[in-house]
């Protein structure tokens, strides 16, 4: 590194910046007045910049104790630690540039720690644990303790097993009286431990947290202030539950208050002599080895949030039918999200074909996935409940679950689901999950359960994801019953208007063979990598976590978008859909205006001049956005979007154009940009093979009644000239009154009945 | 009209460290992995006077060093051996002699013992290196090895001497009071610009030699006069002081045009800087050429000062200034150590939202 220009940056800088020596090692010296205080910084010279460039600081003791600045090792020199807050990326090309920028940093940090007494004292509890975990200690010592609480408790000392040098194992554990009933015993081990003859381990919370000493010689006087400051009731539990027994190690986990939050810590007394009672009164100290050590906390509330989870979730119960390549990694991420209880339920066992594409390993091949799933799910995530039911969807719509339980250590396979088959159905076993999700890449089953749960009324929330081959791309619906959109409306075909038997967001052309036959009937698969089946586990969780959250609130839907080479390659046709899709990765809303379910009844019907007009909700909440209630409310027009009813002359208005920012409006005109929204119109009539058209326009007047007037009627009458023979509307929406006109002959006919649009 | 920047940018380009690639490869030489320096602790080390300190004298440690000028100079390294006085031998040149022998095996051309310390130069590099050896006795006390290979016992001896003295009177800033930090930066900008002055100014090297850095940084030292906004400024009014104050320069008793200059070392005895020795014979002060050729390109010197600060645009200014100084003082704002835009990030570190990483 070429420290030569770095030096002659530095000249810059309004302190001092020296090249020395220290003990024949070169070095940069930077001497700085800060708060009348004469400071002394050292960097040692380096070869490159793998970080911002260290600034030394010597003899911070003479300072006093300053936050964020660490005792490293080094006898005069002390880190101070200028990038807490950000990932730091570091200009390497002109280091000058990263010296300057460090050295800024160093003294503007020091400038206030040294003239702000309140800042650097809040600092340092806010930093307390780093400070804590940094003091010298003889033995490194750590401590996994188990509490749901962190208030005060006491704790039992288990030894690390025996001839283990690593990890959780190699580690001294504390569990509370409030952790023992936790299935994760055994990922601490607990059973090949002994306890600790002799020790006793206590939770105690502290209200005042003094900063923490950073010379363990004072770690004394820190137990001391910290016994003296302990709020009555805490003395008083702490005096009751170790007033009687004798130890000679006492664990003490301190919980305490932070500015960034509860902080666990701890401190370990041992005695020199013989067994004692804890020296609450903080008296005859001497007798009294003091240890820091660290502390891992196995703590629902600190543990998931900081690992990236919700505790928040962890009431919520899902059920996942299918844990094939998608539903398994789509289990493992549900469970990484922090929800506490996942049922699944697939019918298979692992076998070797699953090897690349499965979160399961070899070494469950030939359990049952369900099982050898959730039990992952619980060592994995310990405070998850996962359970596994063997069968298929089937079984899912008749299982009871206490019958399953009890039967369950006496059948097996086949038996097992004939039991459960032949009990009767129970609607009200969904009503306790939170949302089911259906990942078994089968639309028949699919349609058939989304059937029967509309039958039976069911008001759970129901996910279904599937993956399409050749890495095209994946997707997932969410459909929350009595918000709009519906399973129904992802399998509208987009050229008839009706309910179709493949999906309307697949992005492959349905009806095509797209299986690979490898050994006859039943051995045909579908080529595509873990990536892809991932990738839509992903899209499905996305969808799962946030409706769990209650941050997603309407059906929705949800696909990745892959590359089209592999598809191209085998000659499979892609989908309109695919050809213009832009929202990968979106979350859209699922309602399809054609939906007979989500369409329901129309929220307003006209009758006239021989026409039906149903308007859906969805155009009549739209109608009543623009209307022109507000005074500066611009007038506001598009064009109406319809599909034919199933009685003659009869049509659903389910869409509309809305203005564009190239149109004109003011409060009383208007004019179309007569592309944008005409363009608009005819990409949906080709995607709908002319299903879904053009049927006249809509604009707003700021009248409470509206009436067309002479430049409306000359603009109509050249709609209905350049479009013979179709029966064309126009809508004027009023501030309370909507108004639909058509022709016949070429002649105006007044008077379609009029709906009271603030009646919404 | 202001040059304060372009001055700004005349410092970095002239500002040299123990950085620079030319010193580092002379560093090498002293204190590499295999430099002079180690084979001096082992040696010292098996004749059983180990070092216990050692440290760089001269313009390193007094930050005032500036970039070569010539390429023909030499790079100095002048080094400080410390041996404890309790393990020194008796007679002061045998440690000496041992560093002679060590430069005599490495390629450096005719080593000599001089009465304060061993001299010499690298055959193949422009390395001019000097070694003294001092000893430290329990009351911090330094005595300098003095004497010649062959002297007698009259003429060599460990003297007392005080090797951070002069350093750290030099490096001192309490006569400064306010902002002492950022006047000690400008003295040692000042010494810098006045001994880039002197290599642009004295084409004979003879003359130029014998203007030594140490009296420029003493008289700068001592005639300091502060002014944080002006580089120019407190360089006019410097020098004033130089030629005002102190009798620096003496007429000569015979021709009242010739001069001696005149500097006394700040500690010590007040040795004079500039005595100089005829036939044996040490005289205080210069010869009368250098003498009288340093008053009068000061003079000159302080003229051309003023005539730049009554300029009122700056160009003209910096005009000047180029003339005094060197090509090596630019007109434009943008010089030294500008940074090169364009291929480069122009940020020195910034914090990212990308990766969790929380150190």
């Amino acid at each position: 590194m070429n420290y030569q220009s770095i030096l002659a940056r530095l000249q810059s800088s309004e302190h001092e910046v020296l090249p020395y020596q220290l003990d024949g090692i070169d070095c940069i010296k930077v001497n700085a007045i800060i708060a009348d205080k004469h400071i002394e910084l050292i960097h040692f010279l380096q070869d490159e910049l793998d970080a911002l460039p260290h600034f030394y600081l010597v003899d911070a003791e003479k300072y006093g104790e300053l936050a964020h600045v660490l005792w490293c090792g080094m006898q005069k020199f002390w880190y101070v630690c200028v990038n807490d807050v950000d990932s730091v990326s570091v200009n390497f090309e002109l280091p000058e540039l990263a010296f300057e920028e460090s050295l800024n940093r160093t003294i503007e940090l020091l400038q206030k720690l040294l003239s702000d007494a309140a800042w650097n004292k809040q600092e340092l509890l806010r930093e307390f644990r780093v400070n804590w975990t940094s003091l010298d200690s003889p033995i490194q010592q750590k401590l996994i303790c188990a509490s749901n609480y962190g208030a005060f408790e006491m704790l039992e000392i288990f030894h690390p097993i025996d001839n283990e040098k690593h990890g959780y194992f190699n580690c001294y554990i504390g569990i509370g009286e409030s952790a023992k009933q936790l299935n994760h015993h055994h990922l601490l081990g607990r059973k090949g431990r002994r306890t600790k003859a002799g020790g006793v381990g206590i939770i105690l919370s502290l209200n005042d947290l003094q900063p923490a000493p950073k010379n363990p010689a004072a770690l004394k006087d820190w137990f001391r202030l910290a016994m003296g400051g302990l709020t009555q009731s805490m003395n008083k539990k702490l005096l009751s539950s170790v007033k009687q027994e004798k130890y000679y190690d006492y664990w003490i986990v301190f919980t305490a208050e932070t500015p960034s939050g509860k902080t666990w810590f701890g401190l370990k007394l041992h005695s020199n002599k013989k067994k004692a009672k804890l020296p609450v009164d903080g008296k005859n100290l001497e007798d009294w080895r003091f240890e820091k050590f660290d502390v891992e906390v196995l703590n629902r509330e600190l543990l998931l949030p900081r690992s990236g989870a919700n505790p928040h979730l962890s009431k919520k119960k899902v059920l996942l039918a299918g844990c094939g390549s998608v539903g398994s990694e789509l289990a493992m991420k549900l469970g990484s999200s922090g929800i506490g209880h996942i049922d699944l339920c697939d019918p298979d066992v692992l076998t070797l074909s699953n090897t690349y594409r499965h979160a399961l390993s070899k070494d469950d091949i030939d359990n049952l996935k369900v099982f050898a799933l959730a039990d992952k799910l619980m060592s994995h995530f310990p405070w998850l409940n996962a359970r596994g039911f063997p069968g298929d969807l089937t079984l899912l719509k008749t299982f009871d679950e206490e019958l399953w339980q009890k039967k369950l250590t006496n059948l097996h396979g086949e038996a097992l689901i004939k039991s459960i088959l032949a009990n009767m159905i129970n609607v009200d076993k969904f009503s306790k999950y939170d949302l089911i999700i259906i990942a078994i890449g089968s639309p028949t089953q699919e349609r058939k359960f989304s059937k029967y749960l509309k039958e039976t009324d069911c008001k759970t929330p129901v996910i279904n994801t599937w993956l399409e081959g050749y890495g095209i791309g994946g997707h997932a619906i969410l459909d929350i019953p009595d918000a709009r959109g519906c399973f129904n409306c992802a399998y509208i075909e987009e050229h008839s208007g009706l309910p179709g038997l493949a999906s309307n967001l697949n992005f492959l052309e349905q009806d095509q063979s797209i299986v690979k036959n490898y050994a006859g009937c039943g051995e045909s698969y579908i080529p595509y990598g873990a990536v892809s089946s991932t990738q839509t586990a992903l899209v499905a969780a996305e969808l799962a976590i946030k409706y769990l959250e209650n941050k997603l609130k309407v059906s929705s839907k949800m696909s990745f978008k892959g590359d089209a080479d592999e598809v191209q390659r085998a000659d499979i046709r892609l989908s309109t859909r695919y050809l213009t899709f832009e929202q990968s990765l979106l979350k859209t809303p699922l309602y399809h205006p054609q939906c007979h379910h989500c369409r329901g009844t129309p929220a307003a019907t006209f009758f006239g001049c021989g026409i039906t007009l149903y308007i859906t909700q969805d155009v009549l909440a739209q109608f009543s956005d623009f209307k022109q209630s507000d005074k500066n409310a611009s007038e506001a027009a598009g064009l109406l979007i319809a599909s034919a009813a199933t009685s003659a002359n009869a049509f659903w208005i389910d869409g509309i154009t809305t203005p564009k920012a190239t149109d004109i409006r003011t409060r009383n005109r208007f004019k179309l940009d007569d592309n944008l929204h005409s363009q608009q119109v005819e990409r949906i009539y080709q995607q709908t093979k002319g299903k879904r058209a053009y049927l006249g326009t809509w604009h707003t007047h700021p009248q409470s009644d509206p009436s067309p007037s002479k430049i409306d009627k000359e603009d109509w009458q050249g709609h209905v000239e350049d479009n013979p023979g179709i029966p064309l509307v126009f809508v004027i929406v009023g501030i309370k009154h909507i108004k639909v006109y058509s022709y016949k002959s070429g002649r105006l006919l007044k008077g379609m009945a009029c709906f009271v649009i603030s009646a919404l | 009209m202001t040059v304060q920047a372009q001055f700004e940018a005349f410092n970095k380009k002239i500002y040299l460290s123990h950085q620079d690639s030319g010193y580092k490869n002379a560093a090498e030489k002293d204190s590499g992995k295999n430099g002079i320096l180690t084979e001096i602790k082992t040696q010292f080390r098996q004749k059983g006077y180990p070092v216990i300190d050692t440290f760089l004298q001269g313009s390193f440690a007094k930050e005032v060093i500036t970039a070569i000028y010539n390429k023909a100079e030499d790079y100095d390294i002048d080094r400080a051996i410390v041996i404890s006085h309790s393990t020194a031998p008796a007679d002061p040149i045998a440690p000496k002699q041992l560093i002679r022998d060590i430069l005599l095996n490495r390629s450096f051309k005719a080593p000599k013992i001089k009465k304060p310390c061993v001299t010499a130069d690298y055959q193949s590099r422009k390395l001019h290196i000097d070694y003294t050896v001092y000893t430290l006795d329990d009351s911090n006390q330094y005595r300098l090895a003095v004497g010649k290979e062959g002297a007698s016992i009259h003429h060599k001896e460990w003297s007392i001497s005080d090797p951070h003295g002069l350093i750290s009177w030099i490096t001192s800033t309490a006569e400064y009071g306010q902002d002492q930090l950022k006047q000690r930066k400008q003295f040692r900008r000042l010494v810098r610009y006045l001994k880039r002055w002197r290599d642009v100014t004295f084409t004979n090297e003879a003359v130029r030699k014998k203007i030594f850095s140490i009296a420029i940084t003493v008289m700068v030292k001592k005639q300091y006069q502060a002014n944080l906004n002006s580089d120019l400024t407190a360089l006019i009014n410097t020098i004033s002081g130089i030629l005002q104050r102190e009798r620096y320069f003496r007429q000569d008793h015979n021709n009242d045009s010739q001069y001696r200059v005149n500097v006394s070392l700040p500690c010590h005895s007040g040795r004079d800087i500039f005595n100089h020795t005829i036939n044996g014979m040490s005289y205080k002060g210069s010869d009368l050429n250098t003498g009288t050729q340093f008053k009068n390109q000061l003079t000159s010197l302080l003229k051309n000062l003023k005539a730049a600060a009554e300029q009122t645009s700056s160009a003209e200014a910096c005009k000047i200034l180029r003339d005094v100084f060197g090509t090596d003082f630019k007109i434009s704002q943008s010089g030294g150590a500008a940074v090169a835009a364009g291929a480069f990030p122009s940020a020195g570190a910034m914090g990212t939202t990308q990766g969790a990483n929380q150190k």
